[in-house]
Order: C-alpha cells, then structure tokens, then sequence
C-alpha cells in the first residue's frame, strides 16, 4: 500500500466505531463477564523490579477506579519465597477498599490465611494443581497432601465466612509432566469444589493450550462442577491466551483472569511473555458485546502507570496501538 | 500461579515440553506426531493452507530497506518450511513503496521450488506485464471495502479500481495466470471507521466475478473481533463459496487469531499470515501489524490441522530476517523457544 497519511485519531478506535454496533448471537456467548484482574498479584510476582508499596498501592486504587469487580491484591506468603509480595500487609492496609469491589489474596496456608485476616482480607484464594510434579516442586508435596493443607484453611475460612476462591495450575500442560488429562483436572477441580471453593480457576500456567484442548478440558471439568462457578486464567506464553479464552466462553465459562498490561513474564521461558493482557480482553468482548462495567481508557492508564514504574513495555497491544497519540 | 521459585529456567522436561508442543524433531516437514497434544474440534477443515505474506506485506511496512540478496535468502528459506505459497513482492513504482523497487530483481533471483506458489501485487496493468516479464506466474490485485480508503491509497474510488482490476485479471485469465483478490478494510477503515458487511461483499463478489479464484478479505487495522468477523462472513458467504476465501488479519488490538478461529468455525480455510509478524501498522504509530505465522501454526498444530509446514523451520526464517532487519520478532512462540 502507498504511504499513508496519518487517518482519524487512532484513539480507541475499534471501541468508538463499535459499540453501537449490535451483535447477532454468537450462539452460547454469556451476556456478561466477570474479569478477575490478578495483576498486582500473579503480574507482579512475576516481573523482576521489585515495586515499592505506594506504587503497588497506587495500581490497585487505579483499578479500583476502571471498574473491575475484583482486584487479586497480593500474596500472603513468605517473602523468602516472593520477595515481590513482602510488603502484604501493607498493601492490603494501604489500599482503598472500594464498596461493590472484592480484593482476594493468596494463601498457601493457615498461618497465611491468619495474617491476611488479621490484615482486614475478606476474601481468601488458595493454589492448586493438576501435576504431581509440579506440586512437588512448587510446594514440595503431593496433590494429596496439598488437599489436607488447604482443608485447614478452608475450615477456617467457613468459620470466619470468609468466600475462598481455588486456582487450578498446569491444566492444558505442565512444564514437568507435559500433558496433562483433563480428567486429572476434572478430579482436582471436583475436590476443591466440594472442600468449598466457590468458584475455581483453571489455569493454563505455562500458555501451552489450545482451543482444542481447552475444550476438551473443559467438557471433563463441566461434567463434574457447574460452569458457573468456573474461571480460565490463560497465560500468552505462545500467543493463544485469546483464542483459548473465546473457546472457554464458547462453552458458557463467564468468568476470567487476566493481568493489566500483560504484566508477568513466566518463569519457564525467559523471555516469553505472561498473562493475558485485560486491555486486550476488554477489547474483544466489548467487541462481543459483552458487558464487563470495565472502563477500558482507565485501565490503559493504570497499565501505563505500572510499565512506567517497572521501567517496562506494556504487554498489551491495544496498549501499543492506542498509547502513541 | 503459587509460590514459584524464580526464573526455573530448565525445567526436567522442558526440552521434552518443546519438543511435544512445537513439534521439533524427527517428524516430516509439517507432519503430526501422534504423541503430539492435539486435539480436533468439530466442524473444523482438516487442512488449512496458510499464505505466507512476510515477504511482500510484511517488509512493505517495516521502515528498514531490506537488500535484494537478503529478500532472495528470506524467500528461499521460507520455500524449505512446506509452505505452498509465499507472497514474494509487488509490482508497484518504487515512487510509492521503495521496499519493493528491487521487485523484479526479487523475482528473477528467488529459486521457484516446485510444488510452492509465488504470487506478486500488480496494481495495474503495466505493474502486471512486468510482472509477467520477471517470471511471475500468479497475481493479485488489492480492492478495498471503504471508498476513503481505495481513494487515498490508489488515489481512486472502488469503482475505477474495479476497472483497472477487471483490465488486469482478464490478461492474466488469458495467459492462464491466477489471480487472487484482496479486499482491505473489511472489518473497519481508519478513515471511515465501521464497515458495513454488505459492502464487503459487494466488493468480493466483483472481485470473484472478474475471475480471482480467490478472496482475501483483510482486517487491515486489526480492529475486528470474533462477533464483527462472523457478521462479515455470515454476509460474504451467501455470495461466495468458503472454499474461495481467504482471511487476512491484523494483530494490532491483539485479535488476530482469536478472530481467525472464529474463521475457521465459520468453515474458511485458507489463512494469511506473515513469519516473525513482520509488518508494523502505517495507522497506529507503534503498534503490530500482521498476524505471526509461527503463532499461527501453533494454534493449527494443537488445533489437529494439517498445514504442511514445519513450524520450527519457519521459526529459523523469522530469526533469519529478524536479525536482517534488526528488530526482535513478534511472535510470541518464537520469544518463548528461542530463550528457552
């Protein structure tokens, strides 16, 4: 194509332009979906720049203010583990807590789940997986014994009627094992619903799915737990967290993580990217006409912010294609 | 995820994890192992051909001047991944796109592998004789769904471009040379903004009438999502066979494959792609262009679609020209394996 001059302000453009177009069914879409936004949380765990607590705060409040309904704010774990987590609870302190929105944290244990109580948490999340091994070496026991730790939490949670959310990692792929079967994770899923999770998210932890296989997980896991009380996390470790994302939703999951600005490299290929970026999630389904109540321009702020503070380029393409204005 | 220890580098199997999902290894250029995670979805075409554009579309809009000698090695590797048909450049003046001023020097100096395709742009009638006179023996011409557009691209409106595209395909049709068609701006003009589905096919089905054997319908600034894809097929496909379509789209808001799979459930098998993503975006300072063939062939290969092509051959092309035209690739299979 010839030289182009530059056309209308490329401001959101895809968002102006179609909005008001209305979407014909797209067969099973649901109507709405919940964004579960683990950026401070699973992004910052994974960026290398330690972020100091007034920005980390500051990020939160930011989100708080694009509409997100639930904001994962940090991690109560031993900062020998997560040096990017030490600063908890001073996090969960320093954070306004908007009425209408929930602000999850992780647990891996009881004496974690004490602290963030004792911290103002009024919502708990614990971590799963669907590979033995890779529970071994994530937290150096099997799936088994895994259960029986967060049965303690969990207990504790129901008494203190403190909600608890499951994640499920490795479900489309361990990078110990390889393959993983969707009925291991149908089975890891079933257990953690009824030790009472109220919702689980399963998590292609190392981007290594696709659309196939998300079904076909998927379809074991709907056998056993309604798909409302589902989530996918989809990393973009190979590019296809959106295209995983579109078959969940094809198959009524209506709820899903993602991270602003695709924050959060991945550990098992340095270098590759990490989280589905909310920008671009936000995008599609507003393309979708999907509601979402997210205010995609204050999360392309919040999104600038971060990379700003961690000295990094934005995950997000729709960051990249809307930010040179 | 949980407590992760940093930077787990070499995970036991990680190589074994490439190996599997990439499908490096012993298998046949674009063969499946059947140990490979793969998994069919219904309703999917078995075999999607994928149309390489990185040579033509890509480099036309990447800034540095990529030399001859380079365009001929790119072309040549990329004929040695089982790709059958590799957009090699555009008969267009030099005037216009001085990436491709060496075009026929390009086509003179790629060696033709049997069994691959090596289409070129000709805009107009003299871009096609010299075309001809190079060797090229498949062509395209490029139409477009927005009347702004086609007016400040070619400087003229769909119309009078029509014209010109009748006058060069019939000479094409008479030498037995196939022309495919593009339509640009199919799911959004940056001038016009929304595009009407309708007028996509009005344009594709002159295209297909004049005798292109085939249709590319281009989401040229990567604004489409899957709903706005679907309405646009669902429209092009009262008009004209799936089997004659083609989707060509852009990853600028990061929709590209999700939009493409829709493509494919919509029973559309043929794909345009561009290795490494080269090509950034003449309308968003900044931002990606085409969609990246290796990220692409990932999806078909999980997917259960045969393609032909071997990905990690293609993944050596794109750090081949990566490294050419000094810019780290856009695709993310390729960032993810070669740091591995």
């Amino acid at each position: 194509m010839a030289a182009m001059k530059k056309a209308l302000p490329p401001r959101l453009v895809g968002l102006t332009f179609f909005r008001a177009v209305s979407t014909s069914s797209m067969g099973t879409l649901p109507k709405q979906v919940k964004i579960v936004e683990v950026g401070p949380r699973d992004g910052l765990q994974n960026e290398k720049n330690i972020v100091p607590t007034p920005v980390k705060i500051k990020l939160i409040d930011m989100l708080s203010e694009g509409g997100l309904s639930v904001i994962e704010a940090t991690s109560f774990v031993s900062p020998k583990w997560v040096p990017q987590m030490a600063d908890h609870t001073e996090v969960l302190k320093g954070i306004q807590k908007f009425p209408g929105i929930n602000y999850p944290v992780l647990v891996p244990n009881l004496k974690g789940f004490e602290t963030a109580v004792a911290a103002g948490a009024k919502e708990v999340a614990i971590f799963g997986a669907a590979s033995e091994l890779f529970t071994k070496k994530n937290i150096n026991c099997s799936i088994e014994e895994s259960f029986q730790r967060f049965d303690a939490t969990l207990k504790a949670a129901r008494s203190a009627n403190i909600p608890v959310r499951g994640y499920i990692s490795c479900v489309l792929g361990c990078p110990y094992e390889g393959k993983i079967s969707p009925a291991k994770v149908a089975e890891v899923t079933k257990k953690l619903y009824s030790m009472g999770c109220y919702e689980i998210s399963l998590g292609d932890t190392i981007g290594v799915g696709t659309p196939g296989i998300m079904k076909d997980m998927l379809s074991a896991v709907m056998q056993e737990v309604p798909p409302a009380a589902l989530a996918v996390h989809c990393h973009d470790t190979y590019g296809q967290a959106l295209a995983n994302t579109l078959m969940a939703l094809q198959m009524g999951v209506s709820v899903v993580d993602s991270s602003v600005a695709g924050l959060g490299g991945c550990p098992y290929a340095q270098g590759a990217s990490g989280n589905l970026a909310t920008e671009d999630l936000v995008y599609m389904l507003e393309g979708l006409g999907i509601h979402t109540g997210v205010n995609l321009q204050k999360v392309l702020e919040a999104g600038n912010f971060i990379c700003q503070a961690l000295n990094r380029k934005t995950g997000s393409k729709v960051a990249q294609a809307t930010c040179k204005l | 995820m949980g407590n992760v220890p940093s930077a787990v580098k070499h995970c036991l199997s990680y190589q074994q994890l490439l190996r599997e999902h990439l499908w490096i290894g012993d298998s046949v250029a674009g063969a499946l192992d059947p140990a490979q995670e793969t998994s069919q979805l219904p309703g999917l075409p078995e075999f999607v051909k994928i149309v390489e554009v990185g040579p033509r579309d890509g480099l036309q809009n990447e800034k540095v001047i990529v030399p001859t000698d380079t365009k001929i090695e790119f072309i040549n590797r990329l004929s040695q991944t089982g790709l059958s048909v590799i957009e090699v450049t555009s008969f267009v003046s030099s005037k216009w796109v001085p990436q491709m001023a060496d075009h026929t020097e390009v086509m003179k100096g790629i060696h033709q592998y049997p069994g691959v395709r090596y289409p070129v742009l000709t805009p107009n009638l003299q871009g096609f004789q010299r075309a001809v006179a190079a060797g090229a023996t498949e062509i395209s011409v490029f139409g477009a769904a927005s009347e702004s557009f086609s007016k400040k691209n070619i400087n003229c409106s769909i119309e009078e471009s029509m014209r010109k595209f009748e006058e060069v395909v019939k000479s094409a049709r008479h030498m037995n040379i196939p022309a495919r068609g593009y339509v640009s701006c199919a799911l959004g003009c940056p001038y016009e903004g929304s595009i009407t589905p309708q007028k996509v096919t009005e344009v594709s089905k002159r295209l297909y009438s004049m005798g292109c054997y085939e249709i590319s319908l281009g989401d040229t600034i990567g604004v489409g999502t899957p709903g706005s894809m679907k309405r646009m097929l669902e429209s092009v496909m009262k008009e004209i066979p799936p089997g004659a379509l083609a989707v060509h789209c852009h990853d600028t808001y990061g929709q590209a494959l999700a939009n493409i799979l829709t493509a494919l459930q919509m029973g559309i098998n043929v794909v345009d792609s561009a290795v490494s993503g080269l090509g950034g975006c003449p309308y968003a300072n900044g931002a990606s262009g085409n969609v990246a063939t290796e990220d692409l062939i990932y999806m078909l290969n999980g997917l259960g679609l045969n393609t032909g092509v071997n990905l990690y051959k293609v993944m050596e092309a794109g750090d081949f020209i990566c490294k050419a035209v000094n810019k780290t690739t856009n695709s993310k299979v390729a960032q993810a394996s070669f740091n591995a």
